[in-house]
């Protein structure tokens, strides 16, 4: 299930895979408490979090430009 | 190296798929609790964006064949089957604890997306910079705003997003309202057009796997 609008495809995906990234290195049981690998991949949800965002101001601006 | 996804509860068969590297899934059964996993070499795994998608879908798929999953964080390693035995019975407790509490729900998630975040730009008047702060509180009320609707349906809701951060937000939902949550959510987003919230899922419980602290 997903609210972006049905004509953002991409984004729609990118949105997913970012929200699933974000829960595998954030959320979850821990056994061990070993953060190492957490910490170290958090930027990665952060770069792929920046990447969509420039994406939806992107799309934004291309429906004005459109328009 | 044993690297590990989730623990199911009535997982009747193990569904014929790999993991990171290609390599087939695995389970070993504690006390009726099952430990997923796959078995690697050292230094196998180099971690990234990647191999967590891979972990992600693994648990995913999961939750289509078993009542009731628990993902587990990416990063869990043991040596051997023998030492996560042991971790798992050592935890026993606390893992059914967390069965019964997500037991029969999927996880909704609810994020504002917010630009002005993303490509902090040093405001050049104060006003301009005063504006910009009030447009971004009012994103987070009007997140707010759905944020209390989708409680209302939920077992649990966890909020995720510190004081002055865009809003993020989970919540548990029993399978039975989940078609209720996505009309709540249309209606909403309907009665916004401005607001940029997306709401994902059902996803297996990631947000509510461990006890909240």
């Amino acid at each position: 299930m997903s609210t972006v609008a049905a004509s953002r495809p991409s984004l729609q995906e990118e949105v997913t895979l970012v929200e699933l990234v974000d829960r595998v290195l954030n959320k979850g049981v821990v056994l061990t408490g070993d953060v190492t690998l957490a910490v170290a991949d958090v930027d990665l949800v952060y770069v792929g979090l920046r990447l969509l965002l420039s994406s939806v101001s992107t799309l934004e601006r291309g429906a004005e430009d459109a328009a | 190296m044993i690297h590990l996804y989730a623990f199911a509860r009535k997982l009747p068969a193990l569904p014929t798929a790999t993991g990171l590297a290609d390599t087939p899934l695995e389970r070993v059964d504690v006390g009726g609790i099952a430990a997923i996993f796959t078995t690697h070499g050292h230094d196998e795994l180099e971690p990234s964006r990647d191999l967590a998608l891979v972990h992600g879908r693994v648990i995913t798929l999961l939750d289509t064949h078993a009542h009731d999953v628990l993902p587990v964080r990416f990063g869990e390693r043991f040596g051997d089957v023998e030492q996560l035995r042991a971790a798992v019975g050592e935890r026993r407790l606390e893992l059914e604890a967390s069965f019964a509490r997500v037991s029969g729900c999927v996880e909704i998630g609810l994020r504002l997306l917010d630009e002005r975040r993303a490509e902090p730009r040093p405001a050049s008047t104060g006003t301009e910079y005063m504006r910009a702060l009030q447009a971004s509180g009012a994103g987070n009320r009007d997140a707010e705003d759905a944020h209390r609707r989708l409680e209302a349906l939920s077992r649990a809701a966890r909020v995720s997003s510190r004081p002055g951060e865009s809003f993020c937000a989970s919540y548990l939902v029993p399978r039975s309202r989940v078609a209720e949550v996505r009309q709540v959510v249309e209606r909403w987003t309907a009665e916004h057009p401005d607001v940029a919230l997306v709401c994902t899922g059902p996803w297996a419980p990631f947000s509510f796997a461990m006890e909240a602290v």
